[in-house]
């Protein structure tokens, strides 16, 4: 798909569940996907209610608030991401925070959070990030350790030495040659020259 | 170890796909004039100084004063979030008022618990000026020290 065709959107088809203990920051976000044409905007104020909402409704995108400590956000997104609901276990989770340490960053990325937005967040920013999971297409991945995004943006193969994790992964050791090799003119005439008009 | 990878639908993309498309650019224009429209307000102040005031409430006041906090960065929060339709650069003086306002309730140790209501109608008398942003720092400030009046 082309960088243009992320120009337009409709979303009125769209749900989104909205989970945040504050009021303010609850109808802020709501008014801001509103805004963007969301069909179903869910508020709710305790993740115990966005835990029940995710059973009832297929969610295109869920934001959530986190609170100070951060811990029940990164609890309800891992419950989300191991809870085999088929329309929902997979979904982008976008997480919105006022602060947000190194630490907190990595206990964000592994309970499985597609990406984090500091506050306060703009709707222009929030579009970007909205267009950004739309364009993402990495794996969903499941172990005992982690389950959720793949958590690598870049793929550059496995780390030298290894093998790999995944099971698509590529082995480093190839194999006997099926075909013919190649005769010296073939290969000349792969890296030929021509000239091309700038 | 071999980790179990798989595709998952891309909800969001089959959005941006529909022929009913509308600009994300009006989306984004719909998404403000909500935003506005819901709080009665079209306040136009600078991304610069949203983040000087979160930064600031985030760090003012007692540490033990967990709801006061909580009350002042919700407050702030509010007001930056508003603020994100950018502007201005450089208001600072609007920060630094917000801060001492802020230094001074806690330090009298007679936090106001209306304050986010106060904090509310200082913006909502700051929606009352035009788009020149002098006024609006000026409403602001009006505002900011008709709450510390009524401390």
């Amino acid at each position: 798909m082309t960088e243009a065709s992320f120009d337009k959107a409709d979303f009125s088809t769209a749900n989104v569940l909205v989970v945040s203990g504050s009021e303010m920051t609850r109808k802020f976000l709501a008014d801001t996907v509103r805004g963007f044409g969301f069909g179903a905007v869910d508020v709710v104020e305790s993740f115990g209610e966005g835990k029940q909402r995710l059973h009832g409704l297929a969610y295109a995108l869920v934001l959530i608030d986190a609170p100070p400590d951060g811990e029940d956000a990164y609890d309800f997104v891992r419950w989300l991401r191991r809870s085999e609901l088929e329309d929902n276990y997979f979904i982008p989770v976008l997480l919105t925070a006022a602060n947000i340490t190194n630490v907190m960053l990595d206990h964000a990325r592994e309970s499985g959070i597609h990406f984090i937005m500091i506050k306060p967040v703009s709707p222009d920013a929030m579009m970007k990030r909205i267009q950004w999971l739309a364009k993402n297409d990495r794996e969903f991945v499941s172990t005992d350790a982690y389950c959720g995004p793949d958590r690598r943006f870049r793929f550059e193969g496995p780390p030298p030495g290894t093998s790999g994790r995944r099971a698509s992964d590529l082995s480093a050791t190839i194999g006997v040659s099926m075909d013919p090799n190649l005769d010296q003119g073939d290969i000349d005439a792969l890296l030929k020259p021509q000239k091309i008009s700038l | 170890m071999s980790q179990n990878t798989r595709s998952t639908p891309n909800a969001l993309r089959a959005h941006f796909e529909q022929t009913t498309g509308k600009p994300v650019s009006q989306l984004v224009r719909q998404s403000k004039q909500k935003i506005s429209d819901n709080r009665g307000i079209s306040i136009q102040v600078s991304a610069k100084l949203q983040r000087s005031i979160f930064k600031l409430a985030a760090v003012v006041g007692d540490p033990s004063a967990e709801k006061e906090r909580v009350q002042l960065r919700d407050a702030t929060e509010e007001l930056a979030s508003l603020s994100a339709f950018a502007g201005n650069p450089g208001l600072g003086e609007v920060a630094r008022a917000f801060y001492a306002l802020c230094s001074e309730m806690l330090a009298m140790g007679n936090w106001n618990q209306s304050f986010v209501d106060l904090h509310t109608a200082a913006l909502r008398q700051s929606a009352q000026v035009g788009p020149d942003r002098s006024q609006e720092i000026s409403a602001i400030i009006n505002g900011l020290n008709a709450i510390r009046s009524k401390l």
